[in-house]
């Protein structure tokens, strides 16, 4: 519709303008006519173009970018056996999440998420899933934070909910680090290891309360968690990209006289297929995460009943997951992932999924997502269904993140 | 005694990336798009090394940020983009190269959509129009009137950085500029009034009556029109189709008028029912050709030149998009070479 506007607007212009203008066929004998006349259009080209201002864009000011993301789930477990997760088979706005950022000053940014989420039925909170200032100036490649962040631990739990591949959390990531995967409030310095290779290595260390949900269950303020990932990030043909990391968190185990202690070794890989010309329409991901955590056991705090049974100095719960997705034309994604994740607290609670999904984009801006996991449980041999159907939508600046899965 | 411990191993793994020095007096220049690093090579000539980040074949509105292009990124002294919110990836992108230096607001971090009039400016910000460029039709290379002005912004920044050289990039700017004016306007033309004249007509209301005027021999100077524009001329008016907003500069300059998208709205993938509708706007337009690009997909096209008789042509729209386009000048020639073959089959080559 615009471009008609214009176009309409253009030719009348055009015709007022040769309407106007003196009869042209005027015959030019000399050298010096043609100059002349050349240089009455020029003035009229001059006059003509004092008229049209060059656009100057004045709509966002100082205002940091805003960008809002709602994601509605639906969940249904055909069997009704939810036992821990009573609550979950129902509708809900699971969470709203407003992303503002600005620049502070030549050498600082800030970013700001704040997520209200439905924790039980029709009851929600607010939270500040991140809140940090990060340098943009610091030399030698290396850019520190200072705030509350998502830990860069693996290679999804960075992600935030909505720019999942899949309907849920990892198992691994839901049992290990929380419903929410690991956030942390502390410091984080990150840079890149210079080699003779060219190649892309970036390592992070930080430093955060060791107050987590689920992991860094420590009360201590004294004795906060580090965690160490580095990550080889490298072309392998045109179009595929393989990263690989490893990730590496220390914390203090909770109300722990003695000093017991809990760690997490990690690796994740990841290799994404985009051809060039088509990139549009095409890609594949292949995605997994593994995790070992070796956690002190004391036979006199009596923390894990089961634990010191099996192993009475450590004890050493596994998780890990794989994911495929395939992409297959502009709007359409499918894909799988397998699950497995033993209880941070009880390595004998073991439990598997096997899920599918199908993620459609009507735009960058808004998805559907249909998904089905088949769960086993070995303490309690139970199994169970759920399928869920998720909404997710964005309004606002258009998001800086990469993420919104692949795109 | 570990926070000792730790600060050491970090002052190790941070060592100055020195490794990568340019080759000895050239400038290391990153630029976004092929076609912003083909004008940057032909003002910065031997005093710049260019590398680009997406390539000619590639949809210059979304990349991947790969490693490879982050170490580009990290590399360069100064970053060339295209601007207007084309390169929306270029954020995450320069996160992940930590070069400071190109970061935007700085002096090595150059927008080439400076002063250029935008085309399709939103009347309204509202995403029910699609993911719409709020500062405008990002694909401004395709005007060449465009491409003389980014060549300014591209020598005011490399002279700033090296002052020592602004006479060679003035030089360069010079000859390119000529060899552009040539292609566009014919050499002949060029020759009569002189390139900067004729760029400030052709933008103006006043080029159609320019070249009614005559010359001293008595011929218009119309008559003496070549290169693009005078291959072009025999097509002006006539009707097209595109893909995507791509072609609008092109379209503008050429005289093409843009009956229609086969996006309903930027960025949308087409309906059914909007291809519908834009087979009947062509029918009833009698709209004969349907520009499109080698990125997109050519199902939809293929399948609206069927039921409406038109003819789809897959142009490439970035330097290196096909294999004959190997800089902006050969990009040009091709791009209006196959649409004026297009309009005017019989029409002799000159
Ligand atoms: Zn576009």
């Amino acid at each position: 519709m615009r471009t008609r506007i214009t176009k309409w607007t253009m030719s009348l212009a055009i015709m007022a303008a040769l309407a106007l203008l003196p009869e042209g066929n005027v015959r030019g004998d000399t050298e010096e006519g043609t100059e002349a006349r050349l240089r009455a259009l020029e003035d009229e080209v001059r006059s003509l173009r004092d008229g049209r201002g060059e656009a100057v864009s004045t709509q966002t000011g100082f205002n940091p970018r805003t960008t809002v993301f709602g994601d509605f789930l639906g969940k249904f477990n055909p069997g009704g056996r939810f036992r821990d997760r009573t609550g979950d088979d129902r509708f809900s706005l699971r969470e709203t999440e407003l992303d503002m950022r600005a620049s502070i000053d030549p050498y600082a940014k800030a970013v700001m998420i704040a997520a209200v989420r439905e924790e039980t039925a029709n009851s929600f909170e607010v939270e500040i899933e991140e809140g940090y200032l990060e340098t943009t100036s610091l030399p030698a490649s290396l850019t520190a934070r200072v705030g509350r962040f998502r830990q860069n631990l693996g290679a999804l739990n960075r992600a935030h909910m909505h720019d999942l591949p899949t309907p849920t959390r990892p198992l691994v990531h839901e049992k290990f680090f929380g419903d929410e995967g690991l956030s942390g409030t502390g410091a984080q310095v990150s840079g890149l290891v210079s080699n003779p290779w060219d190649q892309y290595l970036e390592w992070t260390a930080e430093l955060v309360n060791n107050d987590n949900d689920t992991l860094l269950d420590g009360t201590d303020g004294e004795d906060p968690a580090a965690l160490g990932h580095l990550k080889w990030f490298g072309d392998v043909t045109g179009g595929t990209t393989l990263e690989v990391g490893t990730s590496y968190l220390h914390g203090l185990r909770e109300d722990s006289p003695k000093h017991l202690t809990q760690q997490v070794y990690g690796v994740d890989v990841m290799a994404k297929w985009r051809p060039k010309r088509e990139g549009l329409y095409r890609s594949f991901l292949l995605q997994g995460e593994a995790y070992w955590a070796d956690r002190d056991v004391d036979d006199a705090t009596n923390l894990d009943a089961h634990l010191t049974v099996a192993s009475p100095k450590n004890a050493r719960p596994f998780g890990a997951y794989a994911l495929a997705q395939y992409q297959i034309d502009r709007r359409w994604y499918a894909g799988v992932r397998y699950d497995v994740s033993e209880e941070i607290g009880d390595v004998f609670d073991r439990e598997k999924a096997v899920g599918g999904f199908l993620s459609m984009y009507t735009s960058e801006f808004l998805r559907f997502r249909l998904g089905v996991e088949h769960h086993t449980r070995n303490n309690d041999r139970t199994d169970f269904d759920v399928a869920a159907l998720g909404v997710t939508w964005v309004f606002g600046t258009h998001p800086a993140e990469p993420y919104w899965v692949n795109r | 005694m570990h926070r000792i411990r730790f600060l050491r191993l970090m002052s190790v793994l941070s060592l100055p990336g020195a490794v990568f020095a340019a080759a000895p007096g050239r400038t290391r220049v990153v630029a976004t798009t092929t076609d912003a690093a083909s004008i940057v090579r032909a003002v910065g000539g031997d005093l710049v090394t260019v590398e680009s980040l997406v390539e000619g074949i590639q949809d210059p509105h979304t990349l991947a940020p790969t490693p490879s292009l982050m170490l580009k990124a990290r590399r360069a002294e100064v970053l060339f983009k295209i601007g207007l919110d084309l390169e929306l990836w270029l954020e995450p992108l320069l996160e992940g190269a930590r070069n400071p230096g190109i970061l935007p607001g700085r002096p090595g971090h150059i927008d080439l959509s400076r002063g250029i009039r935008p085309l399709d400016l939103p009347v309204r910000l509202d995403r029910a129009d699609g993911d719409v460029h709020p500062y405008g039709n990002p694909h401004i290379w395709l005007d060449p009137l465009n491409v003389r002005r980014m060549t300014r912004t591209v020598e005011e920044a490399l002279s700033r950085i090296r002052p020592d050289e602004s006479e060679t990039f003035a030089g360069n700017r010079e000859g390119f500029v000529r060899r552009l004016d040539e292609a566009l306007f014919g050499r002949t033309l060029v020759e009569a009034a002189g390139g900067d004249r004729l760029a400030d007509l052709l933008d103006s209301l006043a080029w159609e009556r320019f070249l009614e005027q005559t010359v001293a021999d008595g011929r218009g100077f119309g008559n003496l029109l070549g290169g693009w524009l005078g291959r072009m001329r025999p097509a002006r008016g006539t009707a097209v189709v595109e893909y995507h907003g791509t072609f609008a500069y092109f379209a503008h300059r050429f005289g093409l008028p843009v009956a229609g998208q086969i996006e309903p709205k930027p960025g949308i993938p087409p309906t059914a029912r909007h291809v519908h509708d834009l087979t009947g706007i062509m029918r009833e337009g009698d709209v004969r050709i349907i520009l499109s690009t080698v990125y997109y997909e050519t199902e939809v096209p293929r399948r609206l030149a069927e039921r409406t008789g038109a003819r789809v042509l897959v142009l490439p729209t970035s330097v290196g998009g096909t294999e004959e386009t190997t800089d902006y000048l050969t990009l040009m020639e091709t791009m209006t070479h196959a649409l004026s073959g297009a309009v005017m089959p019989e029409a002799p080559h000159e």
